[in-house]
């Protein structure tokens, strides 16, 4: 699969876009609890502080018509929310719970 | 009034105070009881409304605790109707589990063809069968009601009370508090324990600082309430709702910050929560330090209403030991891609946390099956659990 481009002003987060736009909820949370915690981190540090320009990015658009180039962005925000944790309150991949892989993200 | 209401609940309700046997999450015989004299007299919640928005729009659901399968379809004429799943000819099971839209439903078997009202509209060869009398082979009906957009089923043949009946005063204290959202996310999960012990988690605060300390730091404690008493309990019959006490002062992690700024719609947890236009039932003692409520719909019905978002958890007994449970959250629509993210947060967020809660239950199960301590203590504030346990023994009792 091709990797999409970012728009221009986000090329810094170019790098994290095979891995971390991911579109399905499920695969993001999954994403989460079989990764390091120094990947999770890198790619925390990366997103946090570009978080807000993103939003601002993204709301000029639809909630449901955002262009294709701008997709992946929401994706990778959206991985951003779901690793934020691990590093903000567990510093681990999870917490301890409930064995994540007994989880199935119906929706 | 930041402080919870510092009510005596025992001597208000008067359940009792002493020790609860653990009898009823371990014995086979008084799950198999629960079983006949209770899910099956008791109006169960299968849905909602907005599941099955069409005509021909249906749902299948495997319920061991009712032993059956059931049809839940949406007539041309927009009723809403249930149906054991099963053909009256040779009793295969009609529908595959799942969802669907369909005209009619046709039984593979051997074509068998019947109206969305269950009527037999289709038979070939009736002429083999000896007085054959159409009107007697419709679909096996299963009572059926509505209420605030929640289906819900009875699979007694005919059940003493209908669903207002049921509900009691609960009726009035929800009105139209869920019309404007929609389901954002859905997970479940089947889990070895009993599924009144998982009532009871997901029911009392009291654990909230100790066992969500790491999820959930100070956000359900301060000084002021250092155990998280709730605002209120209330007891409608045998449905109830406590109201979950938050902090004011909470300050969120840098994520969980963001997300509230960008949010259009209200989040978790709604510590600043205005909340004049929420039904008397939601955050009843009106208090504003306040995160949601935890809501039980007698028997296995749950809410964890807040402004704006809702769980919604169904709890479906497999076994004395075994329960599989759904969480679905409803929430506004989002309007920006910014509410897009921070919704994100609450579910992802919320999950997690609640995965805190499921850690306990299958160790607590399996040393309840020990047999080594046979008794449970209960305080003040975990009167949702008395009560979770208390009805259910009374109902059962009441049956015979
Ligand atoms: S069992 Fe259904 S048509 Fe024969
Ligand atoms: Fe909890």
């Amino acid at each position: 699969m091709k990797t999409a481009k970012l728009p221009d002003e986000f090329s810094d987060l170019q790098d994290f876009v095979s891995e971390w736009a991911l579109e399905h909820r499920a695969d993001r949370f999954k994403k989460r609890y079989t990764s390091s915690i120094d990947d999770i981190r890198r790619y925390y540090d990366a997103i946090m502080p570009r978080m807000e320009a993103i939003v601002d990015h993204l709301n000029q658009f639809p909630v449901d018509d955002i262009p294709e180039a701008s997709q992946p962005l929401l994706y990778m925000s959206l991985s951003g929310v779901e690793i934020s944790r691990a590093v903000e309150l567990w510093d681990a991949p999870d917490n301890y719970a409930f064995p994540a892989e007994r989880v199935h993200i119906d929706q | 009034m930041n402080k919870p209401e510092n009510l005596k609940y025992e001597e208000m309700y008067k359940l009792g105070t002493e020790p609860l046997s653990t009898e009823d999450c371990v014995s086979p015989e008084l799950f198999e009881q629960e079983r006949q004299k209770l899910f099956k007299r008791a109006w169960i919640c299968v849905g909602r409304e907005g599941d099955i928005p069409n005509a021909g729009d249906h749902l299948v659901r495997d319920l061991d605790v009712l032993q059956t399968s059931a049809i839940v379809v949406r007539g041309k004429d927009n009723q809403i109707r249930a149906f054991h799943n099963v053909c009256p000819h040779r009793l295969n099971k009609l529908v595959p589990e799942g969802e669907g839209n369909t005209r009619k439903f046709m039984c593979r078997f051997h074509g068998w063809t019947f109206d969305l009202d269950g009527a037999l509209s289709h038979c070939s060869n009736k002429e083999l069968f000896t007085n054959f009398d159409e009107s007697k082979f419709s679909l096996p009906p299963i009572h059926a009601d509505l209420w605030e957009g929640f289906i819900f089923i009875n699979v007694a043949e005919q059940p003493k009370e209908n669903l207002r009946e049921w509900l009691g005063d609960l009726n009035d204290q929800f009105e139209g508090y869920w019309d404007e959202m929609e389901l954002r996310g859905k997970w479940s999960a089947v889990v070895n324990c009993n599924w009144k012990l998982y009532v009871d988690a997901n029911t009392e605060a009291y654990h909230a600082p100790t066992l969500h300390s790491r999820s959930l730091r100070d956000s359900f404690a301060s000084p002021d309430n250092p155990n998280c008493a709730f605002n209120t309990v209330r007891l409608f019959g045998r449905h109830r709702i406590g109201s979950v006490y938050a902090n004011p002062n909470y300050q969120p992690n840098p994520m969980e910050e963001l997300t509230f700024k960008i949010a259009e719609t209200p989040l978790y947890p709604a510590t600043s929560a205005t909340t004049g236009h929420l039904p008397p039932g939601v955050n009843p003692s009106r208090n504003p330090a306040w995160a949601f409520d935890v809501d039980v719909v007698f028997p296995n019905l749950q809410f964890g209403a807040a402004n704006g978002w809702c769980l919604v958890f169904f709890y479906w007994p497999l076994s004395v030991n075994k329960t599989l449970f759904e969480a679905c959250t409803y929430m506004y629509k989002p309007e920006t891609p910014g509410d897009v993210i921070s919704q994100e947060y609450t579910l992802a967020h919320v999950r997690d946390v609640l995965r805190e809660d499921m850690s306990t239950l299958e160790g607590t199960q399996q040393m309840m099956e020990s047999g080594v301590l046979k008794y449970i203590q209960l305080c003040d504030e975990e009167i949702t659990v008395r009560h979770n346990h208390v009805s259910v023994a009374n109902f059962i009792a009441e049956a015979d």
